[in-house]
């Protein structure tokens, strides 16, 4: 069980001095609960997966994991990044041991089980190979063996599939709700795409920004049953009618489904700058924010 | 080849004295007398080993200096502009100083080679270290890395290739400075063969220890660096960059 207790996070940005990137926010995650964190850029909902990771710490309220309040990371927490983030001094292997060798697991224990998570992701082949070697998706696909060989109880997923050809991203995104229906683990998955959202999620969390907070909080698993589809005509309508309830209610960024940043930039100077110029940069470039 | 044949051409046809430029036959002769009377072998033996333990200094030192100077912003604002400094310093400049500090000893030879490599280290490693991307380190604090393990299983590996930049750099100034050293003041070496050869007119001997010094500097590269440049190209895939 994951427990958000009214937090805030204020960043100081050298040009716009203080921002608050969350104020009184609170969110209650159950235990195997696989809940999508979706929203616009600059919503938080970044900053909320690193204050869950404990790779931020608030600055008011409390995280709690298990009832216990989040200190610093832990092997409790699997994290998994846009960026694969392997250790390219290290074989696919060794960086699915990384994290067992720095908590002791015996020898033994550890060759088995990163076998085991091989496997699991489909990468068993592969596991004397040097990470350049592999492509973005077999990356991703060794980062999430990386991060389930430390058998943590929460998976956190930043935009993990956001920088994957559609093909890969279609594969991980079964394969990760089937390694989620098998294992029980509890995930919160940040994205800004909205299909994906509703195609993965068993509760879709919609955020919005300026202030950060929760636009809707919407059980999809008791609306359409794995597995779905992100093409699946029930999946894209329900996707538009949560952009539309996101619209109507004054937000005006689109959450978008198929848009050109895949990485878009979560950075909380960055997002309140989006206000200002670098919006007028952007709109100067044709982007599409 | 063709050029030390026309090399050993000319110098047979007079064009130059030969006690000015020796002929590669003279050199080879001389090369050979020094190894015969050993004190070629005796010479590098003892430049190798002020080499190598000057080294050895200089890498531990450099790598632990770099390290703290990345990583503590005091550090880096109380000594960054004075390594930066020094590094512009040629290491022999040390050497009235070091005479001061340890006498006409080993230490002194020692401290010039030091000087003369640590900083290229430093600078290197410090360089490696700061752009060790941020996320190596945040995806391996969430697997339980801290502190120490920290570093030395992430980010010195992650620094490994510019500290390796770093080290073949301090490699060639820590020779540099131990000829510029064993040339000035006289303590064996293959340093002190130049000097003598210089002082007795003997240009095909001070020729036979400069080749030595170019094969010494041609083994290390081909045994040593090239090997663990040549792995870590292959290990991060920079070469098909």
């Amino acid at each position: 069980m994951i427990e958000v207790c009214r937090v805030g996070k204020r960043f100081q940005s050298t040009t716009r001095g203080v921002t608050a990137a969350l104020r009184e926010m609170s969110l209650t995650v159950g235990d195997g609960e696989f809940v999508c964190l979706v929203g616009p850029s600059g919503c938080g909902k970044t900053t909320l997966l690193n204050l869950v990771a404990g790779l931020e710490r608030p600055d008011d309220g409390e995280v709690r994991v298990h009832g216990r309040p989040v200190r610093g990371p832990g092997p409790d927490r699997g994290v998994m990044f846009q960026d694969a983030a392997l250790f390219p001094w290290l074989s696919v292997a060794e960086n699915v041991a990384f994290g067992m060798k720095e908590l002791r697991v015996a020898k033994r224990e550890r060759e088995a089980r990163t076998k085991k998570y091989l496997d699991l992701v489909k990468m068993s082949g592969f596991a004397r190979v040097w990470v350049h070697e592999l492509s973005g998706g077999m990356k991703q696909r060794v980062a999430l063996a990386r991060a389930l060989a430390l058998e943590p109880d929460i998976l956190l997923m930043d935009e993990p599939f956001g920088a994957l050809d559609p093909k890969s991203r279609a594969a991980l995104q079964s394969e990760i709700v089937e390694i989620w229906a098998r294992t029980k683990k509890t995930i919160v998955f940040v994205t800004h795409d909205m299909a994906e959202a509703v195609r993965l999620g068993s509760r879709v969390i919609v955020l919005r920004a300026r202030p950060a907070r929760v636009a809707m909080d919407v059980d999809v698993a008791a609306r359409l049953p794995q597995p779905r589809h992100v093409d699946q005509a029930e999946v894209v309508e329900l996707a538009a009618q949560l952009k539309g309830g996101l619209d109507e209610t004054g937000e005006h960024e689109a959450v978008d489904g198929e848009s050109e940043d895949g990485h878009d930039d979560e950075r909380p100077a960055a997002a309140a700058a989006g206000g200002g110029g670098a919006r007028r940069a952007a709109d100067w470039l044709g982007l599409h924010l | 080849m063709a050029l030390v044949l026309a090399w050993e051409a000319a110098s047979r046809l007079g064009l130059w004295r030969p006690w000015v430029f020796p002929s590669p036959s003279a050199i080879g002769r001389s090369l050979w007398s020094g190894v015969v009377d050993g004190s070629i072998p005796r010479g590098i033996a003892t430049s190798l080993r002020r080499l190598v333990i000057g080294y050895l200094l200089s890498l531990v030192g450099g790598v632990g200096l770099g390290l703290g100077l990345a990583r503590s912003r005091t550090l880096r604002e109380s000594l960054g502009t004075i390594v930066t400094g020094l590094q512009a310093l040629p290491s022999i400049c040390w050497l009235p100083l070091a005479l001061l500090w340890f006498g006409l000893s080993e230490s002194a030879i020692l401290f010039v080679v030091v000087a003369g490599s640590l900083l290229s280290i430093t600078v290197a490693t410090e360089s490696g270290v700061s752009n060790v991307p941020p996320l190596y380190v945040r995806a391996a604090r969430t697997m339980g890395a801290r502190g120490a393990t920290l570093y030395l299983r992430v980010i010195l590996p992650a620094a490994l290739p510019s500290i390796l930049s770093g080290m073949r750099l301090g490699w060639t100034f820590a020779w540099r400075s131990l000829m510029a050293g064993e040339l000035l003041f006289v303590s064996g070496g293959l340093g002190q063969l130049l000097a003598t050869g210089r002082e007795l007119g003997d240009m095909a001997r001070v020729m036979a220890v400069m080749v030595a010094i170019v094969t010494l500097g041609l083994v290390t590269e081909v045994l040593f660096f090239k090997q663990l440049d040549a792995r870590v190209r292959e290990v991060w895939g920079t070469d098909r960059a």
